[in-house]
């Protein structure tokens, strides 16, 4: 650099309008808007990534919402009738009746020995 | 994004009036120049990542802005030299050298579009030959040339 160009490199050069810096950088949020977000690059790697990791998360959840409830296994009582009033079968649906097991029944029920 | 915001709150501090300038340069009217600016750094929030050299980045940027802003508006009349220095120096400048910055400002506003350019880049901005040839997309010769013949001339037009 010449003595010629030290000259006119110490020149002071004109600024924009003081306002300027705050219609620039004042005015605009510093947050990125929403639109932003979805418009940033990502990474191919990071994109494979994310969707063998939705795809395996999604398999496990479909799996656990698939599984039936667990129902406690209900003891199993055993009722015998022994003896009726009535001498039809109460048990043949074909006949019709006004009443189901009319009268006093005599049972005998029998648990498993474990309840 | 923030460290590319705040990384361009930067480069305005520190080359803001050298961006100016060259607006100016190539649009010839302030309020062009401006809006120029404005509309770079605007391009530039945009941005979905760093350029490798952002300062470099931005000088393109304001070029091409202040380009869209003359395509859209028309060139005004041709700038006053009184724009391109800084022309609010105290009662302590020296008339010899109230004289010199005018009379570079006029020598400025003589040379060619390209000149005036590169020399506003290379002189003032500190941007290297190969960053002005990167950002021209000219060979690097072509950019050497056009600043040395722009000295030159107003080298020949300050001294005569």
């Amino acid at each position: 650099m010449d003595d010629f160009e030290i000259r006119l490199k110490s020149v002071p050069l004109a600024r924009p309008s003081p306002d300027m810096k705050t219609r620039i950088f004042g005015t605009g949020s510093s947050r990125p808007r929403l639109i932003d977000v979805f418009r940033r690059r990502i990474p191919l790697g990071w994109a494979a990534l994310f969707a063998l990791f939705t795809g395996l998360a999604g398999m496990f959840a479909s799996q656990i919402w698939s599984r039936k409830a667990v129902v406690p296994p209900q003891p199993v009582v055993y009722v015998q009738i022994i003896r009726s009033p009535s001498d039809r079968n109460m048990f043949d649906f074909t006949i019709p009746a006004e009443d189901f097991m009319p009268g006093e029944l005599t049972v005998k029920v029998q648990a498993p020995k474990e309840i | 994004m923030r460290a590319l915001r705040r990384e361009m709150k930067r480069i305005y501090d520190q080359y803001g009036a050298q961006l100016f300038t060259y607006a100016l340069a190539v649009t010839s009217c302030p309020n062009l120049a401006e809006d120029a600016i404005h509309e770079a750094f605007c391009r530039g929030f945009r941005l979905t990542e760093a350029p490798r050299n952002l300062k470099a980045y931005m000088f393109r940027s304001v070029r091409n802005a202040a380009i869209d802003q003359l395509r859209q508006r028309g060139r005004t009349k041709s700038l006053s030299s009184d724009y391109i220095f800084d022309s609010s120096a105290g009662p302590r400048e020296l008339a010899e050298e109230r004289q010199f910055k005018h009379q570079v400002a006029k020598a400025l506003l003589k040379l060619s579009e390209d000149e005036r350019e590169t020399i506003v880049q290379h002189l003032y901005a500190d941007l290297t030959f190969q960053e002005i040839a990167d950002l021209r997309e000219r060979p690097i010769g072509t950019v050497t040339s056009w600043y040395r013949r722009g000295l030159a001339k107003m080298k020949d037009y300050v001294e005569n």
